[in-house]
């Protein structure tokens, strides 16, 4: 999943200043799921800003609603007339929802009210942990199943950093050192050879730039 | 309709749990390893079956089994975990010498048809821990037994003797009757060596020095929780407490029912505590689950309801309910309530993302309304604040500027019903939870307070006081210590208060 | 094909090797260097310098290295994959080469959240054995990683990290063989305090057959003071220090004295070792105590080589 953490309510309140009538709108997929933009949290919101405006004596209304997937248009037809009336959308999506308001409507102010952090699953109740850097051409096969490029500081492709310790990264002794996961995965799975071939450059072309990249689905694609 | 109740175990509490489920006419499935005692047909026992996972509610739980035969699963009504503890020599037997035994190894002694006759005996109860009422309730036995047969001199030395039902305390006397001498010890000054031949204990009983050249020392075993406890509690759902045993305290559940209903625990699975009277909590747990079997009824006036279209299936929900009441649903994209186990607490409604759990306000239901300025708003836990309230019937004599609200358990409070408590005009909002280890629902306090902090955290961020939510534990029988609390807090409004 | 490098040609014949480590500074201060330089004039094989260590903004390696041979001592650039994408990197490279500098050292890099400026963004577009293999593709195949052709190559002396004490041992030394696999001719040590550990590892390291495959440098970093012996124990990665050396630094009436005869002790100890071709030296901005290391380990002067 799409794993986002809502923005400090300070600097919401701060971005939504200029404006009368705010909707707050959350996305009912992946910042619900990652407990960062679903009902609960766009709720939350709005009774913060109606409390902020009683308190700082603003005229300003908040409106909730929640969609099915922001990042889809039907979805945010439906609830046309919400974003209409509204000055500006403050979304509890992920950096792909906001984008999609402002695509589909064009003269409307969209604020994110989410910073998108990763794609990643939750580890224990509300923590959670990346676990993919979409980089476009997947290396998992030959790493056990854990992906350096997301997990090591480094992204290291062919082993490990000299800093790590008992197995924890040297950035932070919290993290695990991702070679050394690979290793005991790789050791348990009867493939350490996997390890020891050499790992030519990436081909970083398949994920981190070219302008915006887009994806051909053949056969479905008109 | 016959219910069958899976017993998980094969020693002697299973047995008792056996048992007491046949005699209340209902059918017993028993997993272990090894060999189990009781032969009946109304008992199957698996031998080699290890529980998998269980699905499922009371009347209904699905246990999946793993077996020789590969995956085996089994509809049963109810569920007892009996499987007993590891009973570990005290730490004194590793300096006693050849002449010390534990309780778990002297019947073997007893029932030996060759052995020298001993002169003197000496029993010491309690060297490492106090081990409980159980051990009091086996030594005696043992004492008994071998001034009985051996005639020898038979001395008891104990910390404490725990006699709180009448069979410990009528076998004490007896014992007394019968010549057994009981010394009480203080623990430090105990020491066990072997010496010449003998084994001398010498210890001081708070008026002196005494030393006992004894021909055969006995003590008693430590109990230690089995390594499957901690993977059980987390299939079965249920709690572990410090020490590795089943299921913590809880003043809210019979004493062998655990925060999961039709989940039961009884016996040494539960640490010393469980030993005290193995049968009676038997008898009483078969008899509890043959009476909610037969008329199989909601525990909650209120139960948790899903909104299937606004359930994003993120699995929150079912990681915080205590009471194992959530599961994904086989035919729908949902998360669906299992009614009979569901209690009630709103805490699912409380963590829930998608505002997808319904339950009429999340529980919340106004007993005193504010008229006037709005001052203080009173969340009561009906579990303890509200009881006590209701007790002495002050509610309508507490000033105008307060408003007092019940709730099912205070982990159902979602932030932002406070923040428009605030935005109403309250000037300052006092949850009164249930002290953190007497939470009926478990974990709804920690639950609560960790929201609370957060909420706090961005309050404090926008201006507003850190103490316009104000936290605290009360209890049921306490009306005074709830009405204090509540003046308190409206009085100072205004002022300082420690949170 | 040009000349070896200095460093080399005292490996290959057989010469016990003595580098060490000058911190560029940080500033534009070329007089610092010139006389971090003069210190070690004579008393190394080759001088080595860190390209912007514990992530901190310093004059570039490659500038400084070059300034250093200007004063007559042969360096060793080091390289890391933190700040440089493919490009810049072989463009280095070949600067580097056009400058006169023969040995390159390739490293993965400190982490930028260890340094001032951890707001940064990393690139490890390659990492270090990449960069290792990319180096000898340079020099050996005459070829950029994208396969075009390099008419002039750079003649480099491939150089690598090596770590004694990271575990599990297996995992390090699998990384090892593929630095040696890829290109790798000599190996850094990290700093070694516990001689006991080394040689264990050593001993691992000849079960391989490495130390036949390319020189082996055991890292030595000086000891100055018991405070400083304990800051590098909790703050650098890597590092382990027995706690009976601290405790004999802590007892120590001349702390710079004994900090002085336990690293001799630990080069003598080292030098015993098979498989070991030469100590690197890393005095941590206190270059001035090159030279008595050097010269009372018994290693001055150093060989004069000619070099093929």
């Amino acid at each position: 999943m799409i794993v986002g953490q809502e923005k400090p309510v300070t600097e919401l309140l701060d971005m939504i200043k200029p404006y009368k009538r705010v909707l707050v709108l959350g996305c009912g997929t992946c910042t619900t799921v990652s407990l960062a933009g679903g009902q609960k949290e766009a709720e939350f919101m709005s009774a913060l800003i109606k409390l902020n405006a009683a308190k700082t004596g603003q005229d300003v209304t908040a409106t909730t609603e929640t969609v099915k997937r922001q990042c889809e248009w039907e979805f945010l037809d439906d609830i046309a007339d919400l974003i209409e009336q509204a000055d500006a959308v403050l979304s509890f999506a992920c950096g792909v929802g906001i984008q999609a308001i402002a695509e589909r409507y064009p003269d409307k102010v969209v604020l994110p009210g989410v910073n998108t952090k990763f794609m990643g699953m939750p580890i224990e109740t509300g923590v959670f942990q990346v676990r993919c850097a979409g980089c476009g051409n997947c290396i998992l096969d030959k790493r056990g199943g854990i992906c350096p490029i997301a997990r090591c500081s480094k992204s290291l492709l062919n082993g490990p950093c000299g800093g790590a310790e008992d197995g924890k990264c040297e950035v932070n002794p919290e993290i695990d050192c991702a070679w050394y996961l690979i290793y005991n995965r790789l050791k348990a799975i009867g493939r350490l050879d996997d390890m020891k071939q050499f790992f030519e450059p990436k081909d970083w072309s398949y994920g981190r730039d070219g302008g915006a990249r887009k994806l051909r689905k053949e056969g479905i694609a008109l | 309709m016959q219910h069958r109740i899976l017993i998980i175990g094969n020693g002697d509490d299973a047995a008792m749990a056996a048992r007491a489920v046949v005699a209340v006419g209902m059918e017993a499935l028993v997993i272990g390893e090894g060999a189990f005692p009781i032969a009946d047909d109304r008992v199957t026992y698996k031998d080699g079956w290890t529980l998998k996972h269980i699905e499922g509610q009371i009347g209904a739980f699905e246990a999946v089994f793993d077996t020789s035969d590969g995956e085996q699963t089994e509809t049963v009504s109810s569920i007892i975990a009996a499987t007993g503890a590891d009973m570990v020599p005290c730490s004194l037997m590793n300096s006693a010498g050849d002449k010390a035994v534990s309780f778990k190894d002297l019947p073997a002694l007893l029932n030996a048809k060759e052995y020298t006759l001993p002169m003197a005996v000496v029993f010491i109860q309690d060297a490492d821990v106090d081990d409980g009422q159980w051990v009091s309730a086996i030594g005696i036995n043992l004492a008994r037994q071998v001034r009985k047969m051996w005639g020898c001199d038979v001395y008891y030395l104990c910390r404490f003797i725990r006699g709180s039902h009448f069979e410990v305390e009528n076998a004490y006397r007896m014992a007394r009757a019968e010549g057994v001498v009981f010394i009480k010890y203080s623990k430090d000054s105990l020491a066990v060596m072997p010496a010449e031949g003998k084994t001398t204990v010498s210890f001081n009983d708070y008026t002196q020095e005494i030393s006992i050249q004894a021909d055969m020392v006995v003590m008693s075993d430590v109990l230690k929780p089995q390594t499957q406890t901690s993977s059980l509690t987390q299939k079965l759902g249920i709690g572990i407490n410090h020490e590795g045993f089943f299921q913590y305290d809880n003043a809210y559940y019979p004493f062998t029912a655990t925060n999961r209903r039709g989940v039961y625990v009884i016996g040494a699975c539960k640490g010393p505590a469980g030993l005290n009277d193995v049968s009676g909590d038997a008898a009483y747990t078969a008899l509890d689950i043959k009476i909610q079997l037969d008329e199989l009824r909601p525990i909650a006036d209120v139960i948790a309801e899903i909104n299937l279209f606004k359930c994003s299936l993120c699995l929150t929900c079912l990681r915080f309910c205590p009471h194992g009441a959530l599961h994904v649903s086989d035919d729908m994209p949902s998360m669906v309530v299992y009614d009979m186990a569901c209690q009630g607490c709103g805490i699912c409604g409380a963590v829930c993302p998608a505002e997808a759990i319904n339950l009429a306000d999340n529980g919340k239901a106004l007993m005193k309304e504010s008229s006037g300025q709005k001052r203080l708003k009173v969340y009561c836990c009906k579990n303890s604040a509200k009881k006590a309230l209701d007790a002495i019937n002050m509610v309508a004599q507490l000033p105008q500027g307060v408003e007092l609200a019940e709730m099912p358990c205070s982990g159902s409070i979602k932030p932002e019903e406070l923040v428009n408590d605030i935005y109403a005009g309250f000037q300052r909002i006092l949850i009164l939870a249930c002290y953190s280890d007497a939470c009926r629902h478990v974990n709804g306090n920690a639950d609560m307070r960790r929201q609370m902090k957060a909420l706090q955290d961005t309050l404090a961020d926008m201006g507003i006081a850190r103490d316009s939510i104000v936290v605290m534990d009360v209890a049921g029988p306490s009306s005074d210590d709830v009405l204090e609390k509540i003046n308190s807090a409206y009085n100072a409004i205004g002022l300082e208060v420690a949170l | 094909m040009t000349a070896l490098s200095h460093l080399q040609s005292v490996l290959e014949q057989g010469h016990f090797a003595v580098t060490a480590e000058i911190g560029p500074p940080m500033s534009a201060n070329v007089n610092l260097i010139r006389q971090k330089a003069g210190y070690y004039n004579g008393y190394v094989d080759a001088a080595n310098i860190t390209d912007n260590q514990s992530a901190v903004v310093c004059m570039s390696s490659i500038a400084t290295a070059a300034i250093v041979q200007q004063e007559g001592v042969e360096t060793v650039f080091q390289m890391t994959c933190r700040d440089r994408n493919r490009i810049a990197l072989q463009s280095d490279i070949l600067g580097a080469a056009g400058l006169g500098l023969k040995n390159l050292l390739c490293l993965s890099g400190d982490h930028q959240s260890f340094g001032n400026d951890p707001q940064a963004k990393n690139v490890y577009d390659l990492d270090s054995i990449q960069l290792i293999h990319t180096v000898k593709g340079m020099r050996d195949d005459k070829r950029f990683i994208n396969g075009k052709e390099i008419k002039t190559e750079p003649q480099v002396f491939i150089g690598a990290a090596a770590h004694p004490f990271a575990q599990p041992t297996e995992l390090y030394l699998i990384s090892m063989g593929k630095k040696i696999a890829a290109g790798a001719q000599f190996f850094q040590t990290q700093a070694i305090f516990d001689v006991e550990g080394f040689g264990n590892w050593m001993k691992a390291v000849r079960g391989m057959g490495y130390h036949k495959q390319t020189y082996i440098l055991a890292g030595i970093i000086p000891i100055k003071t018991a405070r400083s012996l304990k800051i590098m124990n909790d703050t650098v990665a890597g590092i382990r220090i027995p706690p009976d050396l601290i405790k004999r630094m802590d007892s120590a009436d001349n702390q710079e004295e004994e900090g002085m005869r336990i690293t001799l002790e630990i080069i003598e100890a080292v030098r015993k070792i098979d498989g070991v071709a030469g100590i690197h030296l890393m005095p941590v901005s206190s270059e001035q105590i090159t030279p008595a290391v050097v010269e009372r380990a018994g290693l001055y002067p150093r060989p004069q080589v000619e070099v093929q």
